[in-house]
This record gives C-alpha cells, sequence and structure tokens, in this order.
C-alpha cells in the first residue's frame, strides 16, 4: 500500500466519528521502489487528495518537519519538491505494519503490501 | 501494445495476456453469498478495449476496480494503458491473488495498490476532490444480496470524477437507468454480453454452461457547466425582451 491510497480510508468502525481520519501508520516493513518520474500524473493528482492528512502522515512517519503543511501553487515548479512528492506518493510501498484510528484505537493489519479494512460484525 | 493489424490484433492479444489468470476456487460454500463470478477473459478484453477507445489521457489516469476479485480487470485496464489501479476486494485470500497476479504480470509496483475492504462499509473521506479518474467493474449482482450492485455504484459515483463503467444483469437496466439520472449520470448500454454464470458452487460439475444476460454499462456524468451556461443564456433573453 502507498499512501496515495492510504488518503482514500478513514476508521470505517460504525460510530467512530471523530478523529478518524487520516489513520495512523505503523510500519513494520516498507520498501522505496524507483519509479519513473512523471509530473502530469502528479500535478492532477494533488488537488484529489486531502493535502493536511498527508502533510500529517509524512510529520509522523518521516520526521520531516520540511514537508510543507498547506500546498502552494509554487510547489509545482519545485523540481526538487516534486520528486520527493514523488517518492513520498509513489514509490513507497508499506508492506508489514497497521492502520491506527486515533479516534476508536481499532487496528487494521497490513499484511504482504495489503491493507486489511474488513470489520468484525460488532464493528458494522 | 497496439496491434498492427488493427483493432481485432490488440484485442485477442489482451485476450491472450489475461487468459491464464486462475479463476475461483471450486467449492467454498461459505462463499455463495458473494457472488464472485469471475469476468471471462475474452469479455474483459473486449470491456477494456473499449473503455481504451473512450477515455483520453489513460496513461495519467487512477482506475478504480471495487470488488477486483482474481485481478481480471485490473489487469486488463493495466494492459490497454491506465497509469494506475487500485483494487478493492473483500475477500482476503483473492485480493492476495490479484496482488501476486499483479505482480507477476507488471513489474513496475507503482501501477496498483490492492486493499481488502468491504466496499458496503467503505466510508471514504471526504478529500478535496475524488480521487478516481475512472472506475471500470464487475459488481456483484445482487441476486443474493438485494442492492449490492447499487451500493457499489454510490461509491463509485462518490469517489470518481469520471466515467464509471459496470456490469450488470439486464433485467435490472430499467432500474439503473432511473438510478443513473436521478445521480446526475448519462447511461448508455455498451455491450450486451452472455455471461456465464460459475460452476464453483455445484456439486456435480455439471458440463452444461449456464448463462445469464449482462450489460457492460457506461455511467458518464453530465456536465454541470453547461447547464449553467444554459441559464445564463436564458437569463439574457429575458434581459433583450425587456
Amino acid at each position: 500500500m502507498r499512501l496515495l491510497s492510504h488518503n482514500l480510508l478513514q476508521c470505517n468502525v460504525k460510530n467512530c466519528k471523530s478523529n478518524n481520519f487520516p489513520l495512523k501508520i505503523q510500519v513494520d516493513k516498507s520498501n522505496i521502489i524507483n519509479c519513473e518520474f512523471r509530473k502530469e500524473p502528479l500535478v492532477k493528482l494533488i488537488p484529489k487528495l486531502d493535502w493536511n492528512a498527508l502533510a500529517i502522515t509524512v510529520h509522523n512517519l518521516a520526521k520531516n518537519k520540511e514537508f510543507p503543511e498547506k500546498f502552494s501553487p509554487a510547489l509545482l515548479d519545485d523540481q526538487k519538491f516534486m520528486q520527493e512528492l514523488h517518492r513520498i506518493l509513489m514509490e513507497t510501498h508499506i508492506i508489514e505494519g497497521a492502520l491506527i484510528c486515533e479516534g476508536c484505537n481499532k487496528r487494521y493489519p497490513i499484511k504482504n503490501g495489503i491493507p486489511n479494512m474488513i470489520l468484525n460484525d460488532e464493528e458494522v | 501494445m497496439q496491434g498492427k493489424g488493427g483493432k481485432q490484433v490488440k484485442l485477442k492479444h489482451i485476450e491472450s495476456f489475461l487468459s491464464d489468470l486462475d479463476n475461483f476456487e471450486q467449492g467454498e460454500f461459505s462463499k455463495l453469498k458473494l457472488e464472485q463470478h469471475m469476468t471471462p477473459a475474452n469479455v474483459a478484453a473486449l470491456c477494456v478495449s473499449m473503455v481504451a477507445e473512450i477515455e483520453e489521457n489513460l496513461e495519467d489516469q487512477i482506475v478504480g476496480d471495487f470488488g477486483c476479485g482474481t485481478g481480471m480487470l485490473s489487469c486488463g485496464m493495466l494492459c490497454v494503458g491506465a497509469g494506475q489501479v487500485i483494487g478493492l476486494e473483500l475477500d482476503s485470500k483473492y485480493a492476495q491473488i490479484t496482488l501476486d497476479t499483479l505482480e507477476d504480470k507488471f513489474e513496475d509496483p507503482s501501477m496498483y495498490d490492492i486493499i481488502n475492504i468491504n466496499v458496503k462499509h467503505w466510508q471514504p473521506p471526504t478529500l478535496n476532490g475524488k480521487l478516481f479518474d475512472t472506475v471500470v467493474m464487475n459488481p456483484p449482482f445482487g441476486t443474493k444480496d438485494e442492492g449490492i450492485d447499487v451500493v457499489f455504484l454510490e461509491k463509485a459515483f462518490q469517489t470518481c470524477s469520471g466515467n464509471v463503467y459496470s456490469m450488470h444483469k439486464s433485467s435490472t437496466r430499467k432500474f439503473l437507468q432511473k438510478k443513473a439520472e436521478q445521480c446526475g449520470y448519462e447511461f448508455t448500454v455498451l455491450q450486451e454480453i452472455k455471461f456465464p454464470l460459475p460452476k464453483r458452487f455445484n456439486k456435480y460439475h455439471k458440463k452444461e454452461v449456464a448463462y445469464t444476460e449482462v450489460d457492460f454499462i457506461l455511467f458518464k456524468p453530465k456536465k454541470m457547466i453547461p447547464q449553467i451556461k444554459q441559464q445564463q443564456n436564458e437569463e439574457k433573453k429575458v434581459n433583450i425582451q425587456e
């Protein structure tokens, strides 16, 4: 799972309505696998993301406080930043670990690169 | 990928690329309710090539495959040049099989992600925009779990900014047409398909294959802008009359 997909997931437990996004990532194993840098899809993707959720996640994971909390259009021309963003969104794969809801403490395991978002009967 | 001999060659090429995907396993009676029916390779090839013809800039798109099953449509969409596919699957076993298949067939892992999730319980966060550019799916038909087909469609409309392509039983056509209208989508049946029903729950493995009529449907979001323009024009007309 990459942070691109992480942006699509919030806690789905019934009645868990606050502090349920973004899910906190516990990383036990991750890989960075290089792929071709293409600017257009990235530029198209940025306005669709929840930037705040991405920034919180990057700050937590990489302790990278330089990652901008707010997006500004000037960043699109910052080649170094765009490559960093490409690495974060497209090339970083969480292989083992978990997604944890900070609202209700529900833990969604990640195994073999697949997050398991399935709920128990009592959570539906 | 573009075959020199035109469309036919290309279609054959896609079909053969998809032909070695494993089907759902026989038995697994507890999964009867999930309505897991693999899209046959020839049907998938035809459908993804239709999508590829309609969609522009497929290479820049994020495509959703909700209820990806064995990964047939995900593979097909990557085969015709989709930039990325994100597959959602309820059955953990087949989520893993789909990921294995994708890893086997495509070297670049930045082309796909698989999420093990029940689409029915998925509450997508309110993002700034809709993450998916296109959704191509073969959801459960809703015979065993009534209304699940519509749930899949609604999640697709909620998370996809562009066209939603989906397979549904032809018997539900009128109902879905109405649903599309209510949600602000144009409704087009792209292809009528004779869909083979799975035999995996049949104890006796009868030789005859049973078919069901299925529509491959394009749900195209109606553009809001022309409506506003129309309104403005009408206002102008009023002004002129005054």
